[in-house]
């Protein structure tokens, strides 16, 4: 269709993957054959399953880090590794988890399930989606380039000056760390607008926002916290690039910069940060759970508040991480206020599930067990954080094992075991096949087990008084049999983490083929094929209640449960012109104008290539590279923006 | 997952497993110089037989000698540590902290007195010089002083070691004399 | 096979216990008024915690074991047919946190003012010099010529609050010994200021616990706390003459000290004035060296001037090219300095 017709009224139609509409639609939406489809694909569930894929890779190598570091710290005065070898191994491990698997594992399960969740066709930035995910490939890459060579970065994930100025490490490994991360923000930074976007712009017909699940309200808070955190420490990496190599001296207290400026951008940053990473997975665990517990999460509306708070009280909080650094007592004591306040909360969250389980009937699933021993896990970590918020129990407790142990239980507790979890249960819909549950429930058990062993004696080993980032430690202080522990515990865990790899690989081979919704689940996505077909839906499906499928197991009486008041699946916008989506008002999701959208395109692809071209030009001291690919980024942007006739939009004529 | 997928999956999990192997290999970085007990430096008595002065007569061992590289140029490790010392040792009080001169003569520019040669600059940094160049030699182990010359080195006036022929002797005054020596030489 | 699963849980369960006797960095027991109240504060919180995780977890076991009604049978059927209730769960039990999380923040107020200043104005004040990776301190005198400087291991007199003023050489450090006070960071281009008070007598162990460098592992500090009297003694001691070497091997090896040593350590009296490394001026005073890595005896007083780096990695103290006598001098030299 070369006319315009953007402001057409949609048709109302029935329809199903069978129909003649859906031939159409797979013609419209599906990717070019071939590795080059594969390269310019923008199809939001293929980028998702690469993000999955991706940082599940990198959790394969920080794992190995961690196991390579807890080889060398089983028993006192080893000599395993090297001490530059070890400071390296340390930061590289922080690195790939934090940064490489903790936020874009998330990403990734949001950006295949938003749409299909939300009752769309695809993310509201197709191509800018695929830009997020070549972005953090190459940086992932970029990251690990020069630890290859033996000159990885080796300041610790926050990287304090003046250690990490010129004179103190003079080599490249702080510049990759530096460089590397500004690209790796444009990433996190183009993803979250894409997900605000497609929140406040592409959900189905009466998915007012009220109703959407509990994933999407993490993701999008995650969203929000980091397009305001990101800048924080690009700018911070970027300054301390400047003062390595341009000559400037932000950090340089000698040239009367303030080496504490370092601190407070950083943890700016970094503290919002480990809110998004785990939101969204709070999201997996309150939209898995009520389908295992057989009834609807309990408290809705206060878990969304809760999500939102936390990440806005996560804004107040950043000093904590400074509590040792001789700042006034007073400020300190505002900080440690708002972190015990920022408990409350999370707490709405833990005793709303709580109480979904208790009044409702669990279904013993693998995904169930993740996401019931996780609640154990959340508080467990969240109370070792309740005892370093207290600013003179933290002069004790900062830079031990204490935190090491809570910084686990909340990561892999409150991030991993729902992600886990979240691949137990959308893998089925993703892959078309069943993951064994024997083997599910073996893997969920010993990394359950070897999780608890190996993390919960770093308590102890805190109290003992052991610092971290310490390659090794004397004979006689106490610390050798706790380490001994904590060690066989990581290996169990690492056990535990590979059963679940090869439950991975076995199921995809073997697994028992899927319906398209196992679970009896209530969401969007479950009504689609398993896999879903690459236009999702046949219809936009018009919603009228948080928990569409079940409607018909609802009560009568509830408003949602008319018949007038249904939600459809079957019925819908037909929107079979080309590529398109329907784009709907903020608050209560009414129609507003349909829009059209880009199909494959190598641009992102492109323009990954040449933003991390520019940043190896500045590594490599070569501004002629950086120069020209400076000029590539301009030009590819050029190509991307370039007008099509097919994404004509113009603005809906409201009457 | 398709077909290509898996296949860059399986070569990304390949890269995933070589990475932390490789990464163990001597590792550099920060302000360590752990790597050193490896480094081979030049022979005391090698350095040593570097004559001063007029090479006329001079046995054929020489050419061999001027030739001796510094085991640390280019290494920044090394040229950090370099400058640790210059101002630990206080070279500073008398060669600036920017190594321009003050008391002592200019190390950045391309008049070297006695030698602008990385093993010249050894020699003096070891031997002392006339005129209130201290011997380094009992303060300083070998390893320390070579450091120093990538040091100095850094600083862009040194002679390359490929240019030993150029450097058989010190540079009277008057010869090789930087361009802004030269301006203030007029009588 | 049962016997021996009971005796491994005993074993680990007993393990933690038996590492309680011989922990000198840990802080359950604590002997200052600058940290004792922390440590009931962190034992009180620790025990909030504990029960927290008790009662969650039988809340959680509970609801996943607790008997249900038979006729929920049907896998079709939902368990609760409405999007609502169970909303006293949030309600009482946010309630209750946030209850608990008052009183806790309330107490926590109290003992930071508590610990935030020193019971009387200290008498005493030590100023430390954090360097990678040993402790410059110097005790500042009434007079100039009762000022000394000294490394890597304090004396304090027990019972008063002494205040020490932490500025660093190079990077980013903290300055921690945990049975008396918390930790406090030692940032370049500020002065800060911690006080504590021991009121034990005994040798306490510290660390650095801010990452500065390879040997940030190796970075211990040692507190000896003393009564008044053999505090002044120390205090004497450290002021008093250096002793002047007697035997021919030991001025042999004060002279190889002058030529090797003196351009970065300094004895006091003697003509070395090196600022670069640790002061030596009574070294043999000090239980230990390499900031408290080695115990301070003849033999490995030797091995660290062979060989620095092949004990301490990294270090910035070069290896000296030494003979066998000249080292042998040096030692002997080295241990005359009472």
């Amino acid at each position: 269709m070369t006319t315009v017709e953007s402001d057409r009224a949609p048709i109302i139609a029935t329809a199903n993957d069978q129909s003649m509409s859906s031939a159409a639609l797979l013609r419209s939406w599906e990717a070019k054959p071939g590795i080059g489809g594969w390269l310019s694909t923008v199809d939001h569930k293929q980028i998702g399953i690469r993000y999955v894929v991706t940082a599940f890779l990198f959790l394969i190598v920080g794992g190995l880090e961690a196991l390579t570091m807890r080889l060398q710290l089983a028993r006192p005065n080893q000599t395993l590794l090297t001490p530059e070898q070890y400071s390296q191994i340390f930061t590289m491990h922080g690195i790939t988890m934090i940064f490489l698997y903790a936020l874009p594992v998330l990403s990734g399960f949001s950006n295949y399930l938003w749409p299909l969740l939300l009752g769309s066709r695809d993310m509201a930035f197709p191509r800018l989606n695929a830009l997020s995910y070549w972005v953090y490939l190459f940086a992932g890459i970029f990251l690990y380039s020069s630890f290859v060579f033996g000159k990885g970065p080796d300041n610790g994930w926050f990287n304090y000056v003046p250690y990490a100025s010129l004179t103190y490490s003079p080599g490249p490994n702080i510049d990759v760390y530096a460089l590397g991360m500004v690209l790796y923000g444009i990433s996190t930074t183009v993803g979250s607008i894409n997900f605000i976007v497609t929140l406040v712009h592409t959900r189905a017909p009466g998915m007012s926002i009220n109703r959407v699940p509990i994933l999407v309200w993490g993701t999008l808070t995650a969203s929000v916290g980091n397009l305001l955190a990101v800048p924080a420490v690009s700018l911070a990496f970027f300054m301390l690039w400047m003062d390595r190599q341009v000559g400037t001296h932000f950090f340089d207290s000698s040239a009367g910069g303030q080496p504490m400026l370092w601190q407070h951008l950083f943890w700016m940053f970094g503290h919002p940060w480990v809110y998004a990473i785990v939101l969204p997975a709070m999201g997996i665990v309150s939209d898995g759970l009520p389908t295992f517990c057989r009834r609807p999460l309990v408290g809705y509306t206060a878990v969304a508040l809760a999500t939102v708070t936390t990440m806005v009280l996560g804004f107040g909080v950043w000093v904590h991480h400074m509590f040792a650094s001789g700042l006034p007592i007073l400020s300190l004591s505002f900080f440690g206020a708002a972190s015990m306040a920022i408990v409350v909360p999370s707490s709405v969250a833990v005793f709303a599930w709580l109480a979904t389980i208790w009044t409702g009937r669990p279904v013993f699933t693998t995904a169930f067990l993740y996401f019931a021993g996780f609640i154990l896990l959340f508080v467990i970590g969240g109370v070792s954080g309740f005892m370093t918020a207290a600013v003179p129990v933290d002069w004790q407790l900062t830079r031990t094992y204490f935190v090491v142990a809570h910084l686990h239980y909340v990561i892999i507790g409150i991030n991993v075991f729902p992600v886990i979890g979240g691949v137990y249960y959308w893998f089925p819909k993703v892959t078309g096949r069943l993951m064994k549950e024997g083997l599910g429930k073996w893997s969920f058990w010993v990394m359950f087990l070897g999780f608890n062993v190996a993390f919960f004696p770093m308590h102890i080993l805190g109290f003992l008084g052991m610092p971290r980032q310490i390659y090794t430690y004397s004979d006689g202080l106490g610390w050798g049999t706790p380490n001994l522990i904590v060690t066989i515990g990581a290996f169990v865990f690492g056990g535990g983490i590979l059963l679940f790899f090869i439950n991975v690989i076995l199921s995809l081979k073997h697994g028992a083929p899927s319906p398209p919704n196992p679970w009896d689940a209530a969401s969007l996505e479950w009504s689609t094929a398993s896999p879903p077909p690459v236009y999702n839906f046949a219809v936009i499906p018009i919603v009228a209640s948080r928990y569409p499928l079940w409607e018909d197991k609802m009560n009568e009486d509830d408003g949602a449960s008319h018949d007038s008041n249904r939600s459809s699946v079957a019925a819908g916008m037909l929107l079979d012109q080309g590529r398109e989506t329907i784009g709907t008002t903020l608050l209560d999701a009414e129609p507003d104008v349909i829009l059209r959208m880009p199909g494959d395109s190598y641009s992102p692809l492109l323009a990954a290539l040449a933003m991390t071209a520019a940043f190896v030009g500045l590594l490599l001291h070569s501004y002629l590279v950086f120069g020209i690919a400076f000029l590539l980024t301009l030009l590819t942007s050029v190509l991307w923006l370039w007008p099509q006739l097919s994404l004509y939009q113009r603005e809906p004529s409201h009457e | 997952m398709d077909h290509c997928a898996a296949r860059a999956g399986m070569g990304m999990l390949a890269f995933a497993l070589l990475t932390p192997l490789s990464g163990c290999r001597a590792a550099q970085g920060g302000s360590s110089m752990t790597a050193q007990s490896t480094m081979n430096l030049p022979a005391e008595s090698a350095a040593g037989a570097v004559p001063l002065g007029q090479l006329a007569g001079a046995p054929a061992e020489t050419a061999t000698s001027l030739s001796i590289a510094n085991p640390y140029e280019h290494n920044p490790q090394a040229i950090q540590a370099g400058r640790q010392l210059y101002l630990q040792m206080n070279c500073a009080g008398c060669h600036a902290y920017n190594g321009k001169g003050n008391m002592g003569p200019d190390l950045t520019d391309t008049y070297w007195r006695y030698g602008g040669l990385p093993v010249q600059i050894y020699n003096t940094i070891h031997d002392g010089r006339p005129q209130g160049m201290p011997a380094w030699k009992r303060a300083l182990p070998p390893d320390e002083i070579w450091k120093l010359v990538a040091y100095i080195q850094s600083l862009g006036g040194t002679v390359s070691v490929s240019n030993y022929e150029h450097a058989r002797q010190g540079d009277r005054p008057g010869d090789l004399i930087a361009p802004e020596a030269q301006a203030e030489a007029q009588p | 096979m049962r016997p021996r699963i009971a005796m491994l849980c005993c074993g680990l369960l007993a393990a933690p216990a038996a590492t309680w006797a011989e922990t000198p960095m840990s802080y359950q027991r604590t002997f200052g008024p600058a940290v004792d109240p922390v440590t009931r504060l962190a034992w009180g919180l620790g025990t909030v915690s504990l029960v927290v995780i008790v009662v969650i977890g039988v809340l959680l076991l509970g609801s996943l074991l607790r008997r249900r009604d038979a006729a929920d049978g049907d896998s079709g059927q939902l368990a609760v047919r409405h999007d609502g209730g169970g909303m006293a769960w949030i309600y009482v039990g946010s309630g209750i946190s946030l209850v608990v999380l008052t009183g806790c923040m309330v107490w926590t107020l109290i003992v930071t003012a508590a610990v935030a200043r020193p019971p009387s104005p200290p008498l005493l004040t030590v100023q430390v010099t954090a360097s990678q990776w040993w402790w410059g301190l110097r005790y500042q005198g009434a007079q100039p010529d009762r000022t000394f400087t000294t490394a890597n291991e304090i004396h304090i007199p027990v019972g008063q609050p002494i205040r020490f003023e932490l500025a660093s050489a190079d990077v980013v450090h903290s300055f921690w010994i945990p049975q008396l006070a918390g930790k406090m960071d030692v940032i370049p281009g500020q002065t800060n200021v911690l006080w504590l008070q021991a009121n034990k007598p005994g040798t306490y162990r510290g660390q650095c616990a801010a990452y500065c460098g390879v040997q940030h592992a190796h970075m211990a500090i040692f507190l000896v706390a003393e009564s008044a009297q053999d505090f002044a003694a120390w205090q004497n001691h450290q002021l008093a003459e250096t002793p002047m070497p007697v035997s021919d091997s030991d001025r042999r090896g004060e002279e190889v000290f002058q030529g090797h040593c003196a351009v970065c350590h300094t004895i006091r009296g003697t003509g070395s004035a090196g600022h670069v490394g640790p002061d030596l001026t009574h070294l043999m005073t000090r239980g230990t060296i390499a900031a408290g890595l080695l115990p301070n005896t003849p033999g490995t007083l030797a091995a660290w001037i062979a060989n620095p780096g092949s004990l301490k990695p990294g270090t910035h103290m070069p290896a000296q090219v030494l003979s066998g006598s000249e080292l042998k001098a040096v030692t002997s030299y080295l241990t005359t300095l009472n």
